[in-house]
């Protein structure tokens, strides 16, 4: 009811307007007050919503990290990151050796096949720097998204009547825009 | 005269071909990508192959070394592969023409763009395949 008493000490500062407007005046500012409230209202649980899903998957991945200690979605994913190099490592070993037992076959054509099978081996290893490029932007992302929400709530907590509106909560990775090698090899003809 | 054609043309094919034993450094901050690359160069008889973690450490080697080629990544910390580009253009003579080509998840048009307008020879996508790093070689070093 303050904002209402305030209103009115406002209006009745108007002697030009008439009581009657003065009432559709109050009237419609107080449905236009409604809404806005309940805009924010509807803000604030959407954000909190985001909030206790973003913790509620940091104890998920805690609990599903063998050594026990609480992670959070950057700690997850650069876990990722370390695994896919570890196992890429070890695949690289492996036919790095296929490659010198290769060298010491007498026939020509064995040797052939088995080089172009660790070749092949070579360039599936890719998966690994394009999986930890990927996952770092998302991980970037979601440092950001929780960063915002956070801070957002915590405005939203100080002042409830004011809107905060975030246009760029959602920035993930792009992948719209991309050339195909053929694209780029006709810019280098 | 046709004997003589035959000569020239070989004498002129040995002069002109590729030295396989030619420095190569090969640029990316991740070390399985270092190690994919450098393997695949292995295997095209390329030799003498050396690697930098990002562009500062890539002109470290260059300040030592004098390499024939520079095969790099682009997004790298703290010196990226277009940075690392600029820099080598920039540079006095030989390591301002050194051949450079990019390898690099960055396929954006405005990117390749970018990256031809700063001197880079050549550009591969990621992922790629042992062919296509070949023939972007070739068309950088000449046949091999």
């Amino acid at each position: 009811m303050d904002i209402v008493n305030k209103i009115g000490e406002i209006l009745a500062q108007c002697p030009d307007i008439s009581e009657n407007n003065k009432s559709t005046m109050l009237a419609q500012l107080m449905e236009l007050f409604n809404e806005r409230a309940a805009s924010s209202s509807n803000l604030y649980r959407n954000l909190e919503s985001i909030r206790v899903k973003i913790n509620n998957t940091k104890k998920e991945i805690s609990a599903a990290n063998a050594g026990g200690a609480v992670l959070d979605a950057k700690q997850a994913l650069d876990q990722v990151v370390s695994s896919t190099e570890k196992a890429a490592d070890s695949i690289l070993d492996i036919a790095e050796d296929i490659q010198k037992v290769a060298a010491n076959i007498e026939s020509e054509s064995e040797k052939e096949k088995l080089d172009k099978y660790t070749q092949k081996i070579f360039e599936e290893c890719n998966f690994q720097d394009l999986t930890g490029q990927l996952l770092q932007k998302v991980i970037v992302t979601l440092q950001f998204i929780e960063d915002v929400v956070g801070d957002t709530l915590d405005n939203i907590d100080i002042d409830n009547s004011s809107q905060s509106e975030d246009e760029h909560l959602m920035n993930g990775p792009a992948l719209k825009n991309e050339s195909s090698q053929d694209d780029i090899d006709k810019m280098f003809d | 005269m046709l004997l003589l054609d035959l000569c020239a043309t070989q004498i002129w094919e040995k002069f002109m071909a590729v030295d396989k034993d030619m420095p190569i450094l090969v640029v990316d901050d991740f070390k399985t990508m270092r190690r994919i690359v450098t393997n695949l160069l292995l295997q095209l008889g390329f030799k003498n192959i050396g690697d930098a973690a990002d562009g500062e450490a890539a002109l470290e080697c260059l300040a030592e070394k004098e390499y024939k080629l520079i095969i790099s990544d682009w997004n790298m910390e703290p010196m990226s592969g277009f940075e690392l580009l600029q820099k080598i253009r920039s540079s006095e003579e030989p390591l301002k023409s050194i051949p450079f080509v990019m390898i690099t998840a960055e396929s954006k048009p405005e990117n390749v763009v970018k990256a031809k307008q700063a001197g880079v020879n050549n550009y591969i996508v990621k992922p790629f395949n042992a062919e296509t790093l070949k023939g972007k070689l070739k068309s950088v070093l000449g046949d091999f």
